[in-house]
């Protein structure tokens, strides 16, 4: 019991008052500001898109994680002027300290500004393709196709081309075609233009176009040019190769491709041949295995 | 006029198949649900296209019955006039569109739609410039304006639309842009009709008044009501032209 005593009386009671009270600030100050940042999220979310509510939804967390600390140093029995002058000194400081971070920063306040692109765009930046999962002060977080984890700091996205994909809501596909110098290019135009518009991913309009390339290596180069909504990019592209395969098979269009000759050189002997049956007579036996070289 | 609207009674684990235009369908009561698939005619063995996969949905204890109804476009429709129009100021024109249909197999206890369809491939549009606009289908059929000249098939329905020409500009019409969603389905006498449709025309700059009637508009018999609108009628709406007047959006914004 004396023991208890003594304990109580070594506490400075005023300090675990103050302690107390922080706790108690710190757990509702939380609960609070968590609970209102959903509250307002959830008033916006019909009028905002994805990225608007992401922005209001950091802008209250960060405000409300910032007037916790204020309330928290002023209960210790900081003065605030002192606080925020040595804040300050300590931002110079960090300033030099840390200019990517801040570069980041401030590119992602023009990011957030600017709004190249939001959450649920399918963008390019260099290498990477991915869908954009959160826009976040330093950095953007994408997710390729393949479910990878990407983040690109706001610097690099300020300073290097982005491609939106999926900015506007309808996208032209353009289809490398070839066909063979004997086939008729008016006939083939005629073809794919009504296999265009057979398939229903195909949008009638804007009407497809078909640009001519120019003479290849080995063909006659095209781009079949087709409209297509965003969200059925890989349907159409899919389906009208098929088509496209289809059709010219069926009206006996030919696909060349490269052919290649081997020449063995003048140090070795040509490769030997030897015809062993004609093969225009269907009757012919076929070659024996001894027949060929 | 052959009716596909129609109920349909299953004994337990019993499949029916059937086609309603170019529609085949494949239903089966199972112990405690409905199994569908739908599939095209010819489109069923394309690598390219997705294969006709089955969907299922809960059935109670007693529910052995289902009914085919008639439905409409699930998105707006660009339809082109046989030829652009000229249509002088304070004049009207009367045309007629073939609107393709939907099957949709719903409960009898309770209309809830099971399944939605398409009878008819349709194929994607767009209405309005790249940048701004709006995903439809495209109608193959073009508005004539005699509604005897529409191919009378029991999947289509006949849209009366009539236009008039409020402001004090010549309009050229080509094409039109229509949500569907606010009209009704009737069975006439000789073809399923759609409510009846009134645009006035104010100028491109001015608000579009649309009148979305409730009646069969023509001598067709006076038919039963098959399908009330899906979308609630809208009090007023913005029009929007493109292409020099000549496209005329009555969806707005």
């Amino acid at each position: 019991m004396n023991r208890w005593l003594d304990l109580i009386e070594r506490i400075d009671l005023s300090r675990l008052v103050t302690g107390l009270q922080v706790v108690v600030i710190a757990v509702l100050g939380l609960v609070f500001v968590r609970g209102l940042a959903r509250l307002v999220t959830r008033i916006f979310a019909k009028r905002l898109t994805r990225q608007g509510l992401l922005i209001i939804e950091k802008g209250v967390l960060y405000a409300g994680y910032l007037l916790i600390l204020i309330t928290i140093l002023n209960q210790l029995g900081f003065q605030l002027a002192t606080v925020l002058g040595a804040a300050g000194i300590a931002a110079v400081a960090i300033g030099f300290s840390a200019q990517t971070s801040l570069s980041n920063l401030i590119s992602g306040l023009f990011l957030i500004g600017e709004e190249p692109f939001q959450v649920g765009d399918l963008i390019t930046v260099g290498e990477h393709t991915g869908l954009v999962e959160s826009i976040d002060l330093l950095s953007v977080k994408l997710r390729p196709f393949d479910n990878r984890y990407i983040r690109i700091p706001n610097e690099t996205l300020i300073k290097t081309p982005v491609v939106n994909v999926t900015h506007f809501p309808i996208r032209r596909i353009d289809l490398s075609i070839g066909v063979a110098y004997k086939e008729d290019l008016r006939q083939v135009m005629q073809l794919l233009l009504e296999v265009a518009d057979r398939n229903p991913w195909c949008l009638d309009e804007p009407v497809p176009i078909i640009i001519f390339d120019g003479f290849g290596d080995s063909a006659l180069e095209m781009k079949l040019g087709v409209w297509v909504s965003k969200t059925d990019v890989l349907a159409l592209r899919n389906s009208l190769l098929v088509e496209i395969k289809e059709a010219f098979d069926r009206e006996g269009i030919e696909i060349p491709f490269p052919h290649r000759t081997l020449y063995t050189g003048e140090a070795t002997a040509p490769f030997p041949i030897r015809i062993v049956s004609d093969s225009s007579d269907p009757g012919a036996a076929p070659p024996s295995p001894e027949a060929g070289a | 006029m052959e009716a596909w609207w129609t109920r349909l009674r299953f004994e337990p684990g019993q499949r029916r198949e059937g086609d309603v235009g170019e529609l085949t369908y494949a239903i089966e009561r199972r112990s405690a649900s409905w199994q569908f698939s739908f599939r095209r005619r010819g489109e069923s063995r394309r690598p390219d296209r997705p294969q006709p996969s089955a969907t299922r949905a809960a059935a109670d204890e007693e529910e052995f019955e289902l009914e085919f109804r008639p439905a409409l476009p699930d998105r707006p429709v660009v339809v082109r006039l046989e030829t652009p129009y000229v249509i002088l100021p304070r004049r009207d024109l009367l045309f007629y569109i073939s609107m393709p249909l939907w099957l949709e197999v719903v409960t009898p206890t309770d209309g809830k739609a099971l399944a939605s369809e398409p009878t008819i491939q349709l194929s994607n549009t767009w209405f309005g410039p790249p940048n701004q606009g709006r995903l439809a289908y495209a109608l193959r059929i073009p508005a004539r304006s005699r509604h005897e000249d529409l191919p009378a098939e029991p999947t289509r329905a006949g849209f009366p639309v009539r236009l008039r020409n409020a402001s004090e500009q010549t309009l050229v019409l080509e094409r039109l842009c229509l949500d569907p969603g606010p009209l009704s389905l009737f069975q006439g006498e000789t073809r399923i009709w759609t409510s009846n449709l009134g645009i006035v025309y104010r100028g491109p700059d001015a608000t579009t008044r649309l009148a979305y009637g409730t009646r069969i508009p023509v001598p067709d018999g006076p038919g039963p009501v098959l399908r009330e609108p899906r979308a609630p009628r809208p009090s007023r709406l913005i029009t929007r032209t493109y292409e020099a007047a000549r496209a005329l959006d009555i969806l707005g914004p």
